[in-house]
């Protein structure tokens, strides 16, 4: 691993489109900036790890469960959609 | 002219049969069968998957691995819930499932639950992306903070 050592505001660039800059430093936060082409996808690390574990609850979910979920769910459409169900603008 | 024992291997050429705990005995079409090239986060030894519609279950699927058939994720449109959820879809993403058109695609987010049944929520941040012209799968991760891992379907 190469290790580098920056202080506020100053940049490391990685190829000839990608850059990172160490914008604040709180404590043990930093907080970083950067710079890439849209199609570079950037993610907290950890966030692959919390999709893992929905995807492992989610295989365990039974079928009996989820039908239970379906009746709610068409009981609630028949009374009334607005009211039951979480709207999109709260996304 | 066919005999009558050429025909279950016939059959057999063009179906799956599995055995499953949940659904019981499924005759899958092979060319229904979904190809993750990359498994599921979590699940990358599973390549194939079967979508499984149960009535009492609609509007919820289930994506049953063909490998393993008692692994089976429930599934959502969720277009259905939050008819605005229409995320980004990054370039090497539609390039990877050979998407052309907006059509080819099918956006679904897997659900889960805890013990409370009514506690059922929906994985925006990780949808699956199918395209159902060739039947390649993706689970991709949307780069856009405001998307919930387990955004709430039902309120109380």
């Amino acid at each position: 691993m190469l290790i580098l050592t920056r202080k506020l505001g100053e940049s490391i660039t990685i190829g000839n489109e990608i850059k990172v800059i160490l914008l604040e430093c709180q404590g043990k936060q930093v907080k970083l900036g950067i710079v890439a082409p849209k199609d570079i996808k950037v993610h907290r690390e950890e966030i692959f790890e919390k999709i893992q574990e929905e995807n492992q609850k989610a295989a365990a979910v039974s079928k009996h469960n989820l039908i239970e979920i379906a009746q709610i769910w068409r009981k609630g459409e028949k009374k009334s959609t607005s009211e039951e169900l979480v709207s999109s603008k709260h996304l | 002219m066919l005999k009558m024992e050429e025909r279950p291997l016939k059959e057999s050429s063009t179906v799956v049969n599995l055995s499953t705990n949940n659904f019981g005995n499924l005759s899958i079409e092979k060319e229904n069968i979904i190809t993750f090239e990359q498994g599921l986060l979590g699940f990358e030894e599973l390549i194939q998957f079967a979508i499984i519609d149960v009535e009492e279950c609609l509007p919820f699927e289930w994506l049953v691995s063909v490998k393993d058939p008692d692994i089976a994720f429930p599934i959502l449109n969720p277009s259905l819930f939050f008819s605005d959820y229409k995320p980004s879809l990054q370039k090497d993403d539609l390039v990877s499932l050979n998407i052309k058109k907006d059509n080819d695609v099918e956006m679904f987010c897997i659900v889960t639950l805890d013990k409370k049944p009514e506690n059922v929520t929906l994985n925006l941040k990780g949808p699956i992306l199918i395209n159902m012209k060739n039947k390649m799968g993706k689970q991709i991760v949307l780069t856009e903070d405001y998307y919930s891992l387990n955004q709430q379907l039902i309120r109380y």
